[in-house]
């Protein structure tokens, strides 16, 4: 059963690569999510509809169709704009810092947090140690505790059954 | 009528003053008409903000318009549920609206406590005075909603006709109530540092404050994209626009907090950084309020420059270091009842969601105040938009979906082999089987596949989960499976409701990603009798037509829509209005929905007889507004009240929290 799930798998993600469309041919669409309308309403190009708007477009398919790449139809519009006509700052220099830091935010906090997770569960077992030779627990009764362990468990048990 | 709202705000600013000193003063030196007095001073206070906001809304429908207010935001010829709406469309009016709503919020805490949390009480009622004083001092000293000029105007310069929507009436208001309503759990997070009691009397008290201002908010946000996406006429819902952001950010992390809360009800662990979530949330609500009246980042919605920014810049900087200084000074105090008993666990798990959720609010942060950051380091503007925020949140996102899927299969304290293999089995072998039906039905996008096998993996194990209990129940109560699934949900409307939260979500995620990923466009310019094709449909422009009402003029186009049959299906309008104090067209957008997608049409342009249409056609999206339905069906459920509350006691939601609260004062 087990493995026959793992087969399907597999063989659905080959047919998944392999229905990966070729490179295409870059249009207008491609681009105007990446630049800023330059009409003051500070909108994407893509979803603005002001003639500022409808005149960036031609441009881009002019220089399209002049066949300029991508990277060459963005770096005219930040040398004619300034750097904030792109939607999004390119993933170089000081910019870099915005793209990155989130994940690396992440990757830090997970490895504290795997660190903490690991020192707070190993400690448990040292101190179910403890918990075997006395109660560290002197001044709570050890019938609440007692009854609280046979709670949980029947919790637990509820809670897998369910 | 306006000096009477005037003087109205200035002696509640004053109460409110002397109700914080009072609430404090006398806990602390054990005066209990002084702690009384305090109490009672809140709740004048909500009188008095009432009559303020009654004396506005008078104002407002009586046409005042010496008012200034009154003059800037309405006009004679509006309907008056607008001219309600005109009550928040400015600065000062929307603040007034803030302090009113906190007023009553605190007014129902003074009724909540008059017998429970007496020693949290004056430090709630505190915290929320001093809030609300700041927010009466600015609609007294700064924004002052009654500001008469010498002239007396004969008419109104009116709404901005973009608010001209039901979304104005609804949008603001269950923001706001979200916004405000988070003051409260921060509040009583104030108090229990402020006074030592750090068990989770706290949470189980605000647990349904908190869950009312996160589902408010949601809703507020979810709204807001449903407005935008019928009103403004751009195809889209979301712009990742700064103020979308300040209103996304704290719901992130507030989301974070009612998962990690549970592990700190269970288990009495993670006292700190529960604490820290709800002061980061109300931080961050601080930070949405003044991101929109500073004006320091563009914005639709931004009220346009002001003073009020550094204000609220100041009392975000008291608030921080006020509530970390409270925080350091506890720390000895707020030691974990209990430690981790496994690695793999539900706690593990919630761990994991919390670290990913604030790791999106982090990211939306930096993102949104990027631009800032580059201006002062190298002097240059940038922009930091959409394809920023949808590439890093994204992948995010996705392993939130995956971890929503897995979390509800890992059991609490310690999740065993055979455990996690029987629980696993069957949403895997749906989500192989599901997965391989996307494939086959055409789609190709790596991402899209992906997240909708995320998504029916994570839909998937909640299903098992409920048809096991009611398949438990059915067979040991003999009940049919309708009455074991009823009284399933109704025995555990917390769990229960918390999955249809999930749900809710899932639904949200499918219709971003189905319409972001699968839109389809078009644009064409026709004259009478020409047709476009686009997504199956067949439109037809007929004609157009032009007729000016009192305070408008409106161009309509009348387009029949054709299905890939013939059939005809629909006749549209996409129109466009004129309002005579506005230079800009607003654009009336037609939709068309269906449960599988939405056509949606805008007319663009026109001359003499031939119009420019934009088309588009956006699947699923109606799958997002059921989604927010279903959230709050599911939100409704988890805070309805469980009778056998009353006789536990508050909310001990496990044994656990029963042992730690016992003996405490709470009837």
């Amino acid at each position: 059963m087990k493995r026959s799930v793992w087969v399907l798998a597999l063989v659905l993600l080959t047919g998944l690569f392999a229905a990966t469309p070729a490179y295409a041919e870059l249009t207008v669409s491609d681009m105007e999510g990446e630049i800023m309308c330059q009409c003051g309403c500070s909108m994407v190009l893509e979803p603005c509809r002001c003639g500022t708007a409808d005149q960036m477009r031609t441009l881009i398919g002019e220089m399209i169709d002049e066949g300029q790449t991508k990277q060459q139809i963005l770096g005219y519009f930040v040398a004619q704009y300034g750097e904030d006509a792109l939607s999004a700052p390119q993933k170089k220099g000081f910019n870099l810092l915005v793209w990155v830091l989130p994940f690396a935010a992440i990757v830090v906090g997970g490895a504290g947090l795997y660190f903490w997770l690991r020192r707070w569960s190993s400690q448990e077992e040292a101190l179910a140690v403890e918990v075997a030779l006395e109660s560290p627990h002197g001044d709570e009764p050890d019938k609440y505790r007692k009854r609280f362990e046979e709670e949980f468990d029947q919790f637990r048990r509820e809670d897998d059954s369910r | 009528m306006t000096e009477i709202g005037r003087l109205a705000l200035i002696v509640a600013f004053a109460i409110a003053t002397y109700s914080a000193v009072a609430s404090v003063a006398g806990a602390h030196l054990n005066l209990p008409h002084l702690r009384m007095s305090a109490r009672r001073g809140a709740l004048a206070v909500f009188g008095l903000a009432t009559i303020a906001s009654i004396a506005l809304l008078y104002a407002i429908l009586s046409h005042d318009f010496q008012v200034s207010y009154v003059y800037e935001y309405s006009a004679s010829d509006m309907s008056i549920p607008y001219l309600v709406s005109s009550f928040w469309a400015g600065n000062a009016g929307s603040l007034l609206l803030w302090a009113w709503m906190l007023s009553m919020f605190g007014a129902v805490v003074v009724y909540q406590t008059r017998k429970q949390n007496r020693e949290l009480a004056p430090y709630v009622v505190a915290v929320v005075m001093i809030v609300l004083a700041f927010f009466l001092a600015m609609v007294v000293f700064v924004a002052d909603p009654f500001h008469r000029m010498a002239g007396v105007p004969p008419e109104g310069y009116g709404l901005n006709p973009l608010l001209e929507n039901p979304g104005m009436i609804f949008h603001p208001t269950t923001l706001y109530v979200g916004y405000v309503g988070f003051t409260i759990p921060f509040a009583f997070a104030v108090a229990a540092l402020v006074t030592g009691r750090l068990n989770s009397q706290w949470i189980t008290s605000t647990r349904r404050w908190t869950l009312f201002a996160w589902l408010f908010l949601g809703l507020g946000n979810l709204l807001g994209a449903q407005w935008a996406y019928v009103e403004l006429g751009w195809g889209g819902y979301w712009a990742w626009d700064p103020i979308e952001n300040a209103s996304f950010m704290p719901w992130l992390v507030a989301t974070a907090y009612l998962h990690s809360v549970m592990i700190q009800q269970r288990r009495g662990m993670l006292k700190v950084w529960n604490i820290s979530l709800i002061g980061l949330t109300f931080v961050l609500v601080l930070f949405g309020t003044f991101l929109t009246r500073s004006g320091v980042l563009s914005s639709v919605h931004s009220f346009g420059e002001s003073v009020l920014g550094s204000y609220f810049l100041a009392f975000i900087v008291v608030t921080i270091v006020a509530f970390v200084g409270l925080l350091i000074y506890r720390l000895p105090r707020l030691k974990s009842d209990n430690q981790l008993d496994s690695f793999v666990s539900r706690e593990s798990t919630f761990l994991l969601n919390n670290l990913l959720l604030v790791g999106i609010a982090f990211a939306v942060f930096f993102g949104t105040v990027f631009p800032l950051i580059s201006e002062w380091v190298r002097g240059v503007k940038i922009t930091v938009g959409p394809p920023f925020f949808n590439q890093v949140t994204a992948p995010i996102f996705l392993a939130l979906i995956v971890l929503m899927g897995i979390c509800p299969l890992i059991s609490w304290r310690r999740a065993s082999r055979d455990n996690l293999i029987r629980n696993f089995l069957r949403p895997f072998v749906v989500t192989a089987v599901g997965t391989g039906v996307f494939l086959l039905a055409g789609i190709r996008d790596a991402l899209v596949v992906v997240t909708f096998a995320m998504c029916l993996f994570a839909a998937s194990t909640i299903v098992f989960e409920v048809v096991r209990g009611v398949r438990a129940r059915h067979r040991t109560n003999s009940q049919n499976y309708a009455a074991a699934l009823a009284s399933l949900v109704w025995r555990n409307k917390p769990r229960y409701g918390g999955y249809i939260v999930h749900i809710g979500v899932i639904l949200i995620a499918v219709g971003i990603v189905a319409s972001s990923m699968y839109k389809v466009e078009a644009t064409a310019t026709l004259a009478p009798g020409e047709s476009m094709h686009i997504g199956g449909y067949t439109l037809t422009y007929e004609n157009m037509s032009y007729f000016p009402t009192e305070s408008r003029e409106v161009v309509t186009a009348t387009m029949s829509v054709y299905d890939d049959s013939g059939r005809k299906v629909a006749t549209m309008t996409p129109a466009k209005t004129f309002h005579q104090n506005y230079d800009q067209g607003v654009t009336e957008v037609a939709i068309r929905s269906t449960l599988w997608e939405d056509l949606y049409i805008i007319l663009a342009g026109w001359e003499s007889d031939v119009a420019a249409f934009s088309v588009y056609v956006n699947p699923l999206v109606v799958w997002m507004w059921i989604g927010g339905g279903v959230l709050l069906m599911g939100t409704v459920i988890a805070v309805w009240p469980d009778p056998r509350d009353k006789r536990r006691g508050l909310r001990p939601s496990s044994p656990a929290t029963r042992v730690e609260q016992g003996g405490q004062d709470e009837a």
